[in-house]
């Protein structure tokens, strides 16, 4: 299922150099941060929901020994604050609890995803913050240019030249998530020089449509970000509306293992590599 | 009235129906089809998709409808169908659960729903059978059941993070198919069901005489109704199984049944089903159109709630004999015993329950028990107390004033008023402060209060029209979250924190302002003694005692209201503990209403804090919603306290 791997070398490579605790002890409440941290070779000593993060996330692990905080949504702020952090890094999406962080230890709040707003320069203008702050400049210029690589790889591989392709995420037997031009996927797709099919959805966590809204764009390429609904490919071959889809009968369909739909550059990096190296189509 | 403007009427419905169809279709085709290479999809999509959610609309809304019709007959309860009584909440949160919990329980999806619709309606009998099913007191505890199962279903989902769109997207009642078996298998429910219902008509029949009658006669009245019953509740969970939880659709067929005149009682068991099936039909019709033409994804249950609500308001007038006159509830507000030593008892354990969650926790390293991290926790516990407090009152208040010991501050929608405003918050402003949000939730239980004020006033202050106002508009406001939740977007996640009662923050602003409220709304309960001592008695009894009923029953409802939404901002709209401190406080012999007040409000704050300790500690370092285990302590208590009550036949 990691068929990325080898183009991931660099990366992985950057993160084992040096997994030290930072001095003072860092906490991240937002994923796409946490992983962007782990990437840029820094552990935090306090992340949240890391057993839903081993699942969904994966990549890079969480080495063991940080300490998980509970939920994203619903931090334990009495075993964060005891633990004492230096610095807790949020993004926007938990600006509205920032009073409780501060009262804690300094906030540092770095913007992931607006509503409407391309994300792919947000992070990439995060990710140089994040390095900044965290004493890793060149390891953050390294990530950023690490994705426009995957980019170009894409480009020069896969010569998108304009034509339509859609990231969705499959709800259940009848749903589908679209990403549309200001998710991470979006974003990675129209860098690549394809045209994304979904460009004027409103991004949202699940913005469900039925399946069938894949079928306005028969030509369009699809691809299919895990993790995959209950019965996982066995369900899809099962189900007729999806194998009467014409990207399916076309085999212009490539389904991806689970990715972060709100991850950061890393995920972004991954994605265009699974692109680039074309998953086997179905 | 001649029979023919109702057939017409009918013909109308059914024409609708039809066009919305055959619109919907051309609108689809338009949709899926606009490039050459996807005909063959389109020709799938119309006999594997579109055709099943035709026939889908007509069985489940025909199931709903004949469910609906065998409770309401059995009961003799004109609100009674499977959304009113918890049935489909209770069927949604064993699916959910079995989902998350037992996966491989959920290749049998209807066994599932029915064990846990089975619950409910025993939970909801059990606890009204010493009021005799008493209409109103069934539907109360109904909606309980309902609101907790449906928090308990949220705070489900929340654990377990996002891997349940499909459940997202179900628990708002969704008719999208892509195949024929659900259609068929619910198609033979219905059938064996409607067989089932054809052998029990004449049994049924003989009940009407009455019970005495019936039993002379040589009926088994008890297993009969027990029977129809679990009829009932099978259709109810069937369906829930395949579509989600779709509420109301049974209240209007018998409004329609009388509509186009049908009078016997058979007849209405016979035109309930085609109703449901020509009002479900046209309702997801409706909900496919708008989302043809605007891209708004209304799922189709939030729509038939947003009709059920002013539906239930046009039933009021019609209905009577929504309390038993021979159930008499006064007795238990008139005790006088004396107060003292109880409330000292109360307040023992509130204390003892601040101090363990004062000292008590969890760290890194396992237990501890000091006073570290204790500037959180005061604040945090104040907040508690204060919030459990207003609920307390809230409660005693409602009951009092409606002289029904199961109405709870929930019913009066207040609550569910604070969640739409909340929602209507975080659509329009995805990045709302907390300060927003607070805003949006008081607008809403605000506007939500003098909705209902305005209906009571309008149709006379009686305690059940209150009651069934307060449902109404609850239902009615319930489709606004539903919808939202249902969008799977942030705004949705939160909304559904907000539901299963997840604490927002414990700040001391909040804390202190919840006191300050609280501190405000005592004395004017105080002032309002003696009318909550007269209240209970009964409108009658209220008057000849020279009380101004009208007006004494709008300041107690704005009390009861202002106490119901301060607590809902920080704790969310507890289900439960609204119902059981008061109860709690009456049971243990605290019948004046100074005295029940007081007790209400000490064992509302130690429920309160409890609950919320509980939840932090079970899954630390994942907090888990405050309201789920309010939910698990009340539901405890219930089952309990009548069980109890049923051995003892008191």
């Amino acid at each position: 299922m990691q068929p990325n791997r080898r183009q991931f070398l660099a990366l992985t490579a950057l993160l084992a150099a040096r997994p030290a605790r930072a001095a003072g002890g860092i906490a991240v409440i937002d994923w796409a941060l946490l992983e962007t941290m782990l990437a840029l070779g820094v552990v935090p000593a306090a992340a949240a929901e890391l057993r839903q993060y081993a699942r969904v996330v994966g990549e890079p692990a969480v080495p063991p020994g940080v300490v998980d905080i509970g939920l994203r949504g619903n931090p334990n702020l009495e075993l964060l604050s005891s633990l004492a952090p230096g610095l807790i890094v949020i993004s926007n999406f938990y600006e509205y609890r920032r009073a409780a962080f501060e009262r804690i230890a300094e906030v540092l709040s770095l913007p992931v995803y607006l509503a409407g707003e391309p994300c792919l320069p947000l992070l990439r203008r995060s990710t140089l913050e994040l390095g900044r702050r965290l004493g890793q400049p060149r390891r953050a210029e390294d990530l950023v240019g690490a994705l426009e690589a995957g980019i170009e790889a894409v480009r020069r591989i896969r010569h998108p030249d304009g034509r339509p392709a859609m990231a969705v995420n499959l709800g259940d037997r009848r749903h589908v998530r679209l990403f549309g031009d200001d998710t991470l996927f979006g974003g990675v797709l129209t860098a690549a020089g394809y045209r994304n099919a979904f460009a004027d959805t409103r991004y949202s966590m699940t913005a469900p449509a039925g399946i069938e809204a894949l079928a306005r764009e028969a030509e369009a390429e699809l691809f299919v970000i895990g993790p995959l609904p209950p019965g996982g490919t066995e369900a899809l071959a099962g189900n007729a509306l999806w194998q009467a889809l014409p990207q399916v009968t076309a085999g212009r369909v490539r389904l991806m293992p689970a990715l972060d739909h709100f991850g950061g550059l890393p995920t972004a990096t991954r994605f265009a590599a699974l692109i680039a190296e074309g998953v086997p189509a179905r | 009235m001649k029979p023919f403007p109702r057939f017409w009427l009918v013909m109308a419905i059914v024409a609708v129906v039809v066009a919305l169809a055959v619109v919907n279709h051309a609108l689809l085709l338009d949709a899926v089809s606009t490039e050459a290479g996807n005909r063959a999809f389109a020709a799938v999509f119309v006999v594997r998709a579109e055709l099943p959610r035709l026939a889908m609309a007509l069985v489940a809304g025909a199931a709903l409808g004949l469910s609906s019709a065998l409770l309401q007959r059995v009961l003799r309860n004109p609100l009674a169908e499977p959304a009113t009584l918890g049935l489909s909440a209770g069927a949604q949160l064993a699916m959910v659960a079995a989902t998350v919990v037992l996966p491989a329980a959920m290749a049998y999806p209807t066994a599932v729903a029915f064990a846990g619709a089975a619950a409910a309606a025993v939970l909801v009998l059990a606890a009204t059978a010493r009021r005799r099913f008493e209409p109103l007191s069934v539907i109360l505890t109904g909606m309980m059941v309902s609101l907790t199962a449906t928090a308990g279903a949220a705070a489900v989902i929340l654990a377990s993070g996002d891997y349940m769109t499909g459940l997202f997207i179900w628990g708002g009642g969704d008719l999208t198919q892509d195949g024929w078996t659900p259609t068929l298998r619910l198609a033979a429910i219905l059938v064996a069901a409607g067989c089932g219902t054809l052998l029990a008509l004449r049994p049924l029949a003989l009940l009407t005489l009455g019970d005495a009658e019936a039993k002379a006669a040589g009926l088994a009245t008890g297993t009969l109704r027990l029977a129809v019953i679990a009829l009932a509740v099978w259709l109810a969970a069937a369906t829930t199984a395949e579509i989600g939880i779709v509420g109301f659709i049974g209240l209007a067929a018998p409004l329609i049944a009388r509509l186009i005149g049908v009078r016997s009682s058979t007849g209405r068991l016979v035109a309930a089903p085609l109703a449901g099936a020509l009002l479900l039909s046209l309702a997801d019709g409706a909900v496919q159109l708008t989302g043809h033409l605007t891209g708004l994804r209304i799922p189709t249950g939030a729509a038939t709630a947003l009709i059920g609500g002013p539906l239930i308001l046009a039933l009021v007038p019609r209905i009577v004999n929504l309390t038993r006159p021979d159930v008499l509830p006064a007795a238990a507000f008139l005790s006088r015993r004396p107060a003292g030593p109880v409330l000292a008892a109360l307040a023992v354990v509130l204390v003892a329950t601040v101090a363990l969650a004062l000292t008590a926790g969890r760290g890194v390293d396992g237990w501890h028990v000091d006073a570290a991290n204790a500037d959180w926790r005061l604040a945090r516990v104040g907040l508690l107390a204060a919030a459990g407090a207003l609920v307390g009152m809230a409660g005693t208040v409602v009951q009092r004033l409606t002289g029904n010991p199961m109405a709870s501050p929930e019913v009066l929608g207040v609550g569910v008023g604070a969640g739409a405003g909340l929602a209507a918050v975080l659509v329009a402003v995805p990045v709302a402060g907390l300060g927003m949000q607070a805003a949006g939730m008081l607008a809403g239980a605000v506007l939500t209060l003098f909705a209902l004020l305005a209906f009571v006033r309008r149709h006379g202050f009686g305690a059940e029209r209150l009651l069934i106002a307060g449902i109404a508009l609850g239902a009615l406001l319930s489709s606004v979250l539903t919808s939202v939740i249902a969008t799977g977007s942030p705004a949705g996640f939160l909304l559904l924190g907000w539901v299963s009662g997840a604490l927002i923050e414990p700040s001391w602003s909040m804390a202190t302002g919840t006191a300050a409220i609280l501190a405000g709304l005592t004395p004017l309960v105080i002032l309002n003694a003696r009318a909550l001592a007269i209240l209970p008695l009964g409108e009658t009894a209220a008057r000849s005692l020279g009380l101004a009923t009208a007006r004494t029953r709008a300041g107690l409802v704005l009390i009861a209201g202002a106490a119901t939404a301060a607590s809902t901002l920080s704790i969310g709209p507890m289900s439960f503990i609204g119902l059981i401190a008061p109860h709690l406080a009456r049971s243990l012999g605290l019948g004046r209403p100074l005295a029940h007040l007081a007790g209400a409000m000490l064992a509302g704050a130690a429920l309160t804090i409890a609950a919320d300790w509980l939840a932090r500690m079970i899954a630390f370092p994942y907090q888990l919603p405050l309201g789920l285990f309010a939910a698990l302590i009340g539901g405890g208590y219930l089952a309990v306290r009548f069980a109890r009550g049923a051995r003892g036949g008191a």
